[in-house]
């Protein structure tokens, strides 16, 4: 319990740093970039939308620690400006539009990854000097080192283009509209195949590696071998004994990778025009819409940090050295 | 031996208590790791600490060799105190006059280095290099010293993995000799070598207190190895010191139940009749259980700290009736096997 | 490679061979040679360490080379638009009519040199933060390692594109902000590295020696994180150059600088791939992949050179079970053995010889070794670290790995041929007939599941016990090494040592087996624990009337507790008589060295001699009868003065 509250109080810490980052860049930026955002979309704000903007982003005088406390609060209240590329909607509302796409797409690539990965780990571990062992390796670590943006525009060209496989953009078929028929969730499918299949093509070899070389480090332990010598089943061995603890660091590790995940789905998003936040925050970007742009930040950031906490949770039930501690 | 022996003392250690925290960031929680030990160590003699994992008698090595910073307590060394003198860090001078040999002779030599790198830095960093440090009489410290441990100069050159465990504990011992140090602190320092080349070590320690009058606090778990190279032994339980006096005198006639229970559990094919695992399970009995002080009632014995009775010249227990409390006890016993890696070693911090 | 080298085999073999061979095998060439200079030149001899760098120096000479092969601007427009390769333009042009290979062999300038500039600022930032959060520890560390935490779990790459969108565009900021983002995985890496280092032994020494904080955080702890630096410092390019290209593809960088990554913005701004031209948009990423490739190669080497069990094995003849695949049994048996009072020999071991072939040598870990073991009887093997007692044990029970090999020799229980069991009836013989209590108690239970559910699965897994029968059982059995029953829900880390090692006991003789092998089971221990462990065992015997292997190093015990015992030196027996017989007249000069080491509690002191640094018994020969039932390898007259000489004048 003790451990849960700690890890907790570490990612409010976490959190609170990155607002703050969220704070000052604008405030101590060279070339005060917000102004020219203003100069740009000042005409079609309302006079209490531009003191709004005004305030988020310390263009009026009260002192640096008024604006922070200020700012805190408005971020506790969910208040995060106006979106300008999406004028007028507030940016709460764009990015609650779109996160469910990327925790989607983001979702299934992860998951598919995680469990094939490991899997491929452990049996690569398991049967050393086999095929798995001896060239899987090496090969999907040459597929990963491609860019993920680069591959996804590669199967888009392949698959999309030549082949005509899959649909080439978005996240579903344009002009029909989001309902819970049959037909939309197999459209919707397809649409998410090839996003996902990059992003489970460039990381899964990540996952394979380290899982299967933690294998093989659980492997020498002495409680393999006296599991062994107690005349267990080999599949026993393997899964209730040497899997089930080189599971603890692929746990903590992917908490840690969380964040190249979301960054590589955000690549992905923007090749596939996939209409998820990571596509909203290069939008954002291009657009010069910071209110938008830190929003998303802040929320990508919140995100990452929350499924880190539940990583914990989970580490905490798998590892009972932790949970006495 | 020990009848020649000076009565100086030069560690001179007075209530040392060493208190560790555990637990994570800004805890409060404190494991006792010394309760308040008092410990003379003479010129010219060997000091053996013993007692089981967990004791404290490698805290009080590390205490003296200013790797741990005691919680309360003296120090002195030479008649300075040292706590009072240098609080903060131990100065040269101080390190030329207390030395240390550690357990593991594979840990405490860095791989990096070369022999010669090891005793010349020894002897640089404490203006022993002789003359104005150039390399005609630094080579001949460096022999000299290989030739007192016993080594072939010719392993100067080499690394410490291509070195033997017993040849590694010699550089190690030769390293603390550079400084030309008056006490030398060894932690266990043949537990972790080969059975054969034990004695060995044992041996070359007895001659640098015989030919150099160096003084050496030798601190291990082993009672045989204790009585065959110390003038007087030590015996440590629980953080505390519960019998002292000459060694064979002490092991011949245990006072202290623990002492006993100690050295009952030694095994040693040559005492007949000594294993009997009954008479064991009695004595271990008689340190964990409650105690038959007659003052137990008034419950003296949680109160006032026992104190120290003098059995003869030299030769001191601790307790009125040489029987430490239980819980202490029990907490003692156990504490090896509680200590032991319970810790997770990549847990997301 | 896998030929075996017969001269350095004996070499080896008798210098120091044993169940360590890592270490033996390394002690006979390693002479003078730095372990840092070990760490290049194993390099040099690792396939993809080679196969990454080469590739690597191609990609640089190409970018050093960019001027000469395509001299000129190369944005310039020299033809028309989306050309497909032709003779003019190899790799075809861009849909603005710029030249691909030129674009590309600049392209690599800009990508190469802020890949490996981030790699070198990160790992710097890394090593300062996790020396110093290493070396000083307390606060610092706090301090340090919450900030490294923290950056390690925003999200990179969104916090990139704010920062990148908020700072002035350009290389310099590409830099910057990719520093920023990469430090910290850096520094966490090395930070717990700088802190297992800190915590070893010769950073004490150096402290004790009167060395500065500096020269200890300088000298003696980063020399030692070699290898670990050279791994993040690969990391960190990679993390460089495949983030610099997001970036850049993004439109984030400086979309005017020519590299591999705003060759793929044009690229896809232009729409090559729509019009087919796949020509403008193939080559900058491959070359990416293919440097990422290289170093990734590279890391990977320098993990396999630190950590040599991850390299693949190298198959033996299609067969997996080489190991403990059985072997014929050696023509010429010899019948010097000891006759064993009891009729049928519960184990009978006969000229065993185990090899650990490696990739260059071969060292012998049991070398002929017989011996059998009577129904109830104790026999002892005494020996030092890596004599062979660990692999005899390990044979028997057929558990020994790569890269052990049964050279030659029988084990046979009860007659049945162990070697060459099938492996259904090897899971039946082992636990069963034939249980081994091992070295360490902490690591042979593990650590994630229940004593009682570890207990348990012996029972369904060789009696096919229902869970609830096997549960009671198992509580049963802690209750016959006086352990409460309740203890079946603790984890090991939940009890003390003297009590993980009665479980592991508990464990053993859960099936009534009829041999238990005890692989140094005391060690760890102290003293009036293994008393209480060795008590135990003895109560256990009685009641149970198993025999033993006893396995261990400390004479005194052994004798105390065998009926019979042998002693092991380098690989091979040198002693083999009753217990009582050796304590009263050790005839090898080894045993004699073996028993000086545990002095006497009891009479006068005595100076006692031990074995003197660097002696070696070469070439021992067979055991031959000196007394009845005692059997010792003859001396050779010149190796008469083996121990060591310590005058004290």
């Amino acid at each position: 319990m003790r451990f849960v509250l700690r890890r907790l109080g570490f990612y409010l810490l976490a959190f609170w740093v990155s607002i703050t980052l969220n704070f000052l860049l604008p405030r101590f930026m060279p070339g005060d970039p917000v102004s020219r955002m203003f100069a740009q979309s000042q005409s079609r704000m309302t006079p209490e939308q531009i003191t709004q903007l005004q305030q988020l982003f310390g263009l009026d005088d009260r002192p640096v620690w008024r604006q922070y406390v200020d700012y805190l609060g408005n971020i506790a209240t969910g208040q995060m400006g106006i979106s300008i590329s999406h004028f007028p909607t507030p940016v709460t509302e764009v990015i609650a539009g779109q996160i469910g796409w990327t925790l989607l797409l983001g979702g299934t690539a992860l998951l598919v990854a995680v469990v094939v990965g490991n899997l491929l780990g452990i049996l690569a571990a398991w049967r050393r000097g086999g095929m798995l062992d001896s060239v899987f390796p090496p090969v999907l670590v040459f597929v990963g080192s491609f860019p993920y943006f680069w591959l996804a525009m590669g199967a888009l060209y392949f698959f999309g283009v030549m082949l005509g496989w899959f649909p080439l953009r978005h996240a579903f078929t344009a002009g029909s509209a989001p309902q819970w028929s049959g037909q939309f969730v197999a459209d919707v499918g397809m649409h998410l195949v090839l996003p996902a299949l990059t992003i489970v093509v460039v990381s899964i070899g990540g996952w394979m590696l380290a899982m299967r070389n933690t294998m093989i480090a659980t492997n020498a332990e002495d409680y393999i071998v006296m599991a062994e010598a107690k005349g267990l089943r080999p599949t026993r061995i393997m899964f209730r004994y040497a899997a089930r603890n080189a599971m603890l660091p692929a746990v903590t590790s992917f908490g840690m990778s969380l964040g190249f995940v979301v960054g590589g789905a955000l690549l992905t998003e923007v090749v596939f025009a996939y209409p998820g936040v990571g596509y909203q925050l290069l939008a954002a970007v291009q657009g010069l819409d910071y209110p938008l742009m830190q929003g998303i930040f802040l929320t990508i950031t919140a995100a990452v940090l929350f499924v880190n906490f539940l990583v914990d949770l989970v580490y905490v039930r798998l590892d009972p050295r932790v949970r006495v501690s | 031996m020990s009848d020649t022996m000076s009565t100086q003392a030069v560690v001179e250690i007075r209530g040392l208590v060493k208190d560790f925290t555990v637990g994570g960031f800004g805890s409060r929680n404190h494991v006792r790791a010394l309760g308040g030990v008092d410990l003379d160590v003479r010129s010219g003699e060997i000091v053996a600490l013993v007692g089981e994992s967990g004791s404290g008698k490698s805290t009080i090595a590390r205490c003296v060799a200013r790797l741990e910073h005691p919680t309360a307590g003296t120090i002195h060394v030479g008649g300075v105190d040292v706590l009072r003198r240098e609080p903060r860090r131990a100065s040269r001078a101080y390190r030329s006059k207390v030395q240390m040999v550690f357990q593991d002779p594979f840990g405490s030599l860095n791989p990096v280095h070369r022999v010669e790198h090891f005793l010349t830095r020894a002897l640089q960093l404490h203006g022993k290099a002789g003359g104005n440090g150039r390399s005609a009489s630094l080579h001949a410290r460096l022999e000299e010293l290989m030739a007192t441990v016993d080594l072939d100069p010719a392993l100067l050159d080499s690394y410490p993995h291509e070195l033997s465990g017993g040849q590694r504990q010699r550089v190690a011992i030769a390293r603390a000799l550079a400084v030309e140090p008056e006490v030398i602190l060894a932690d266990e320092p043949t537990s972790m070598l080969d059975v054969s080349v034990r004695i060995g070590i044992l041996n070359l320690m007895r001659r640098l207190r015989d030919e150099r009058g160096i003084a050496l606090l030798f601190i291990t778990h082993d009672l045989a190895s204790a009585r065959y190279v110390a003038d007087r032994t030590v015996v440590m339980f629980a953080g505390e010191v519960v019998e002292s006096g000459e060694s064979t005198a002490l092991m011949a006639d245990p006072a202290h139940p623990y002492t006993r229970l100690l050295l009952s559990a030694v095994p040693d094919p040559r005492r007949a009749g000594t294993f009997d695992p009954v008479e064991r399970a009695a004595l271990r009995a008689e340190v964990l259980g409650a105690t038959s002080c007659p003052f137990e009632a008034e419950g003296i014995c949680r109160t006032d700290v026992p104190v120290w009775h003098r059995l003869g010249p030299d030769r001191a227990v601790r307790c009125h009736v040489y029987r430490p409390q239980r819980d202490v006890a029990r907490r003692a016993l156990d504490v090896a096997a509680a200590t032991t890696t319970t810790e997770i070693e990549d847990q997301p911090a | 490679m896998s030929v075996t080298d017969s001269t350095t085999a004996t070499l080896a073999a008798t210098e120091g061979p044993g169940g360590r061979p890592a270490t033996a095998a390394l002690r006979p060439k390693a002479a003078s040679r730095p372990p840092r200079r070990g760490l290049v030149r194993s390099l040099l001899r690792n396939r993809k360490a080679m196969l990454g760098a080469s590739l690597l120096v191609v990609f640089v000479a190409l970018a050093l080379l960019a001027p000469v092969l395509a001299p000129g601007d190369p944005t310039l427009i020299t033809s028309g638009g989306s050309q497909p390769p032709s003779s003019a333009h190899l790799w075809g042009t861009t849909a603005k009519g710029q030249d691909v290979l030129a674009l590309t062999l600049w392209g690599a300038r800009s990508s190469l040199f802020v890949g490996f500039l981030v790699g070198v600022a990160a790992t710097i930032v890394g090593v300062t933060v996790g020396l110093a959060a290493g070396y000083f520890g307390r606060l610092t560390d706090d301090v340090l390692s919450l900030a490294t935490n923290v950056f390690l779990l925003m999200p990179g790459l969104p916090l990139l594109v704010i920062l990148a969108a908020f700072l002035p565009p350009g290389t310099g900021t590409v830099i910057v902000v990719l520093v920023i983002t990469g430090w910290a995985g850096a520094a966490r890496v090395l930070r717990s590295m700088a802190l297992s280092i800190r915590a070893k032994d010769f950073v004490a020494a150096a402290t004790v020696t009167g060395e500065r904080a500096g020269w200890i955080m300088f000298r003696e702890i980063l020399p030692n994180m070699a290898s670990i630096v050279m791994s993040t410092f690969l990391g960190c390019v990679i993390f460089g150059i495949g983030s610099q290209a997001g970036l850049e593809f993004l439109g984030l960088g400086d979309v005017s600088v020519v590299s591999w990554g705003t060759n793929l913005y044009w690229a896809s701004n232009d729409g090559a791939l729509m019009v087919g031209a796949w020509w403008a948009f193939l080559p900058s990423g491959l070359c990416i992949a293919l440097v990422a490739f290289a170093l990734a190669l590279l890391n990977y080497a320098v993990d396999e050179v630190t950590n040599p069990r991850l390299r693949a094995p190298r198959r033996t003849r299609g067969d997996r079970r080489s190991v403990g695949a059985g072997t014929a049994v050696a023509a010429n048996v010899t019948s010097e053995e000891t006759i064993d009072p009891s009729a049928t020999p519960v184990l009978e071991v006969r000229d065993l010889t185990v090899e650990y072939r490696g990739e260059n040598r071969t060292v012998i870990g049991a070398d002929r070794i017989s011996f059998t073991i009577g129904e109830g009887e104790v026999f002892g093997l005494a020996g030092e670290s890596g004599c062979g007692k660990s692999t005899v044990a390990n044979t028997i029970m057929r558990l020994l790995r790569e890269p052990a090999v049964i050279a030659g020799g029988s084990v046979r229980f009860c007659g049945r041929d162990v070697l060459a069991m099938p492996d259904e009836e090897l899971r039946a013989y082992r636990w069963r007939d034939v249980a081994m209590v091992f070295q360490s108690a902490m690591s042979s239970l593990n650590p994630v599941m229940t004593v009682g559910d570890q207990i348990v699965d012996i029972y369904t897994t060789h009696l096919r016990l229902s869970r609830r029968e096997a549960r009671r059982r198992a509580g049963d059995l802690l209750e016959l090494v006086k352990i409460d029953r309740s203890r079946l829900r603790s984890y090991p880390h939940q009890l003390s040592g003297g009590m993980r090692q009665r479980v592991v006991i508990a464990m053993a003789v859960a099936l009534r087996p009829r041999l238990l092998i005890m692989d140094e089971p005391t060690t760890a221990l102290d003293v009036v624990v293994q008393q209480e462990i060795m008590a135990q065992i003895a109560d256990l015997r009685r009641e149970l009337g198993f025999a033993v292997l006893f396995i261990t190093h400390d004479m005194s015990l052994m004798i105390e507790l065998s009926d019979r015992m042998g002693v092991m030196y380098g690989g091979r027996l040198v002693e083999q008589a009753p217990a009582a017989q050796v304590l009263a007249d050790p005839q090898h000069p080894y045993t004699r060295a073996l028993m000086n080491a545990f002095p006497p509690l009891t009479g006068p002191r005595t100076e006692l001699t031990g074995l003197a640094e660097g002696v070696r018994f070469t070439d021992i020969d067979n055991l031959v009868e000196v007394a009845p039932g005692h059997w010792v390898a003859p001396v050779a007259a010149g190796s008469a003065a083996p121990t060591s000489e310590e005058s004290s004048a």
